[in-house]
């Protein structure tokens, strides 16, 4: 079982009897990057701001194991800053507070790249170099749990890239829990490995990263016939991923495989009853979002 | 608490704002003093205006020009600019996101602003004195260095009675978390709004109960405004009682306030 670092039990946030979050039970394992996606509006900032106390739930708990809020760093919506403030002198205001020396400031500085321009006023930084020492005060103390909302919001490529590989390298090198939130999905794709899905204040889905994979590439769906055994025993020893359902087999085709599979369905003569095209995670979101608002409505 | 004490001092002095303000106050101590060489000196009244009779009874030492520059309500138009940028910048700007999940910062998060509000106060003060030291040289001749003990006693009140009203300020600033709303308030209430108001309570309850009562006794500003070098010791008591109070009763509803709201930064 994996260590849990958060968990959410039955979160609800009602702003005058309009529930903006409904009752939200959640889990976090501790060294994961999760990705928490929906469209503007969804709850997703909401959602973080509860988990950090900035805004107080109107029924449920948060909980943390093995840390506290005092663990957390966090970038929430637009970057918090002293814009007339250098940016050394933004970082030392929270290193005041989280007791770290000059060295590990200059040492995150550095890892966001702003090491040169750190005695540059904040109000002269671009976009990008505000979210990167947002990111870098978040980091400040050495939090367990790195909460970033739309941390690539209004960036360049440039800066999008940057940005994704420092979360990237911040996982792996300080071991540090992330729960992000976007609405670039692409981008979300690129860095987690579990992924949460809300609409309208409702946690309504929640898949792993292979899962995903798996939902968002090709499939093509044959019908159960007497050849079948040979098609599964021929993708057991390929280790080729499939779904066995009552008249039909589903095979997950990637895009190595291919041409291999749709020759050896046609060599044992199988009826092909229906081919689904590789989804992006955007077709993904946009489907089963479709879904969900069915199932509501 | 000592974290939570420095990272707010760190952060005003650290801004440009009440250095900026400090020169306005430099500035109008200089203009103050000259008021008063201009018409002692120059020429030559000795009427028997309250706030001249200090100069001519022969205390015109060094700390009894000092003394008159803070007196009345001199302090306060700059304790109504400064107190809302201590309050409110950090929501502002969203500065407050970053470090609102620290548990010392909720704990001592009032602390941290009284001591802001009194080094600002004590920073203006000091500016007065500088002012005064200037003045000395360009304008008047200080007969000595004045009665030291008397304007310790009457600066000290002086602070106390702006903290007190920085209280009052910051209540006002937590409550509405928008600078220029928070700073428009506390200088119409300076300005104009204190003594209507305390006149309308009086003429209020001359009429209801037909008692002779001032309410500016019972306030921080009203005490204010009467202080002097001179003033006896039951005013004296009267005023740190009622600043003690006013301080005690404004932080404890702006901490609650602080800790019950939520968090929602107005960022530019």
């Amino acid at each position: 079982m994996e260590d849990k670092i958060l968990e959410i039990k039955d979160l609800k946030k009602t702003y005058r009897k309009r529930e903006v979050l409904h009752n939200t039970n959640f889990i976090l394992n501790t060294g994961e990057i999760y990705g928490l996606i929906g469209r503007n509006g969804a709850g997703k900032t909401t959602f973080m701001k509860l988990i950090t106390g900035l805004i107080k739930p109107t029924s449920g708990k948060v909980i943390f194991h093995n840390c506290s809020t005092n663990d957390i760093g966090l970038l929430i919506e637009n970057p918090g800053l002293y814009l007339n403030l250098s940016a050394y002198d933004n970082m030392k205001i929270k290193a005041i507070l989280v007791e770290t020396n000059n060295n590990e400031i200059i040492e995150l500085l550095e890892l966001v790249g702003l090491k040169e321009c750190r005695k540059m006023k904040v109000s002269k930084f671009s976009l990008g170099m505000k979210q990167r020492l947002s990111i870098a005060l978040a980091l400040l103390g050495n939090p367990k749990l790195l909460l970033l909302d739309e941390p690539v919001n209004g960036l360049d490529p440039q800066g999008i890239s940057e940005i994704r590989n420092l979360i990237i390298r911040i996982n792996k090198e300080r071991n540090i829990t992330i729960l992000i939130s976007s609405h670039i999905l692409s981008e979300l794709g690129l860095v987690c490995s579990r992924f949460g899905f809300i609409d309208n204040g409702n946690f309504f889905m929640e898949i792993s990263r292979e899962k995903l994979e798996l939902n968002c590439c090709k499939q093509i769906i044959v019908l159960k016939d007497e050849n079948i055994d040979k098609l599964i025993e021929c993708l057991n020893r390929a280790r080729m991923m499939y779904e066995i359902e009552e008249n039909e087999v589903k095979i997950y085709i990637k895009e190595n495989n291919e041409i291999k599979i749709v020759s050896l369905i046609d060599k044992l003569s199988l009826n092909i009853v229906n081919t689904f095209e590789k989804k992006s995670l955007e077709d993904y979101y946009f489907k089963i979002t479709e879904r969900n608002l069915r199932h509501n409505a | 608490m000592r974290k939570i004490i420095y990272k707010d001092f760190f952060v005003t002095f650290k801004s440009r704002f009440y250095y900026v303000v400090g020169v306005f106050v430099f500035g109008v101590a200089l203009l103050s003093l000259y008021g008063i060489y201009h018409t002692l000196f120059e020429n030559n009244i000795t009427s028997n205006y309250a706030i001249f009779q200090m100069v001519n009874a022969n205390n015109n030492g060094f700390f009894d020009y000092a003394a008159e520059i803070i007196s009345g309500n001199f302090l306060s138009l700059f304790v109504a600019i400064s107190v809302p940028v201590i309050i409110c910048e950090a929501f502002g700007n969203g500065y407050i996101k970053n470090i609102y999940n620290f548990s010392e910062q909720k704990k001592y998060y009032i602390i941290g602003k009284l001591v802001s509000i009194f080094s600002v106060i004590a920073f203006y003060v000091f500016i007065t004195l500088l002012a005064t030291g200037i003045s000395g040289i360009v304008m008047f001749k200080f007969k000595g260095i004045g009665n030291v003990k008397k304007y310790i006693v009457f600066v000290l009140l002086h602070i106390l009675c702006n903290v007190a009203f920085g209280c009052v300020i910051m209540l006002i600033s937590e409550l509405f978390r928008k600078l220029s709303i928070s700073m428009i308030i506390g200088v119409i209430y300076v300005v104009m709004l204190c003594d209507l108001l305390y006149q309308t309570i009086n003429s209020v309850v001359l009429h209801l109960v037909n008692v002779k009562f001032d309410i500016s006794d019972y306030t921080v500003m009203g005490n204010m405004t009467k202080l002097t070098m001179d003033s006896e010791k039951g005013d004296i008591i009267r005023t740190v009682l009622i600043s003690v109070a006013f301080i005690a009763v404004f932080s404890v509803l702006t901490h609650i306030l602080f800790l019950r709201r939520d968090v929602n930064c107005n960022e530019k």
